[in-house]
């Protein structure tokens, strides 16, 4: 039995140190509003497959409202409006891309995911040109073989034609 | 409670943004370039044609010649 009011003894012996045992629970490493998601997760993080943008009517942002509102912003993902900027080329850019390069871009993740959708279109797109190419490559060389083929016959043409007219005038050569 | 937008952050968007421009100027040589080539072609079928024309035309002579030697009661 111990009397309640003496002092404890503490072990001598010091805790282990830098050894975690399985089972213990361990808390994270990064915040979680720090939680970073790659782009090529981005579709398992959201759980969507966004159809693509050609397929269904594509609507732009209004520049009446806020453009930033509508699908990005700079700086911090709260949205600010900012009035949109006519380029050369004719596309219109928000305000807010030329305002502060160093600052970080956000996109709406709707947007995000049509982009992707877009991307692996352009994919698909691209290996059917490839396709195209493999054949029309294949084409250009069975042509060639043709044309090949056609000269031959006509100089043979060409050679008969002579030696028959050798043949019939000479007679007169003679 | 209202849906609150979500946001994906996006690194490197200038280089993002240079990448597009590159595709474009790609995109403007390939047009260009396959104008020519349909430019190219259209002048091939031209010069085919008028080597159809040629042969059958040299076809036409031949005939006449074979015939010419083989029934020449009939010229």
């Amino acid at each position: 039995m111990v009397w309640p009011f003496t002092k404890q003894k503490v072990p001598k012996v010091p805790f282990p140190e830098g050894h975690t045992m399985e089972g213990t629970l361990r808390f994270p490493t990064m915040r979680p509003e720090e939680r970073v998601i790659e782009p090529s997760r981005v579709k398992e993080a959201v759980g969507l497959e966004m159809p693509s943008i050609t397929e269904e009517a594509p609507s732009f942002p209004s520049f009446e409202r806020s453009t930033t509102e509508n699908f990005c912003s700079r700086g911090e993902p709260s949205p600010v409006p900012v009035a949109p900027s006519r380029t050369a080329t004719g596309t219109t850019v928000p305000a807010a891309y030329s305002q502060s390069e160093s600052e970080p871009l956000f996109v709406k993740v709707d947007v995000y995911q049509r982009i992707l959708g877009e991307i692996d279109s352009l994919k698909k797109d691209m290996n059917d040109m490839f396709e195209t190419t493999k054949k029309l490559e294949t084409s250009e060389y069975n042509e060639e073989e043709n044309y090949a083929k056609m000269k031959r016959a006509v100089r043979v043409v060409h050679d008969r034609l002579l030696q028959v007219d050798k043949t019939l005038f000479k007679a007169q050569g003679d | 409670m209202e849906r609150m937008p979500v946001f994906v952050k996006i690194d490197e968007y200038n280089d993002v943004l240079a990448v597009v421009r590159g595709i474009r100027k790609k995109l403007d040589e390939a047009k260009e370039t396959l104008l020519k080539v349909t430019d190219l072609k259209n002048e091939e079928d031209h010069q085919l044609e008028m080597w159809q024309n040629s042969l059958a035309e040299l076809e036409k002579k031949v005939d006449f010649i074979d015939h010419s030697l083989n029934e020449p009661e009939q010229f």
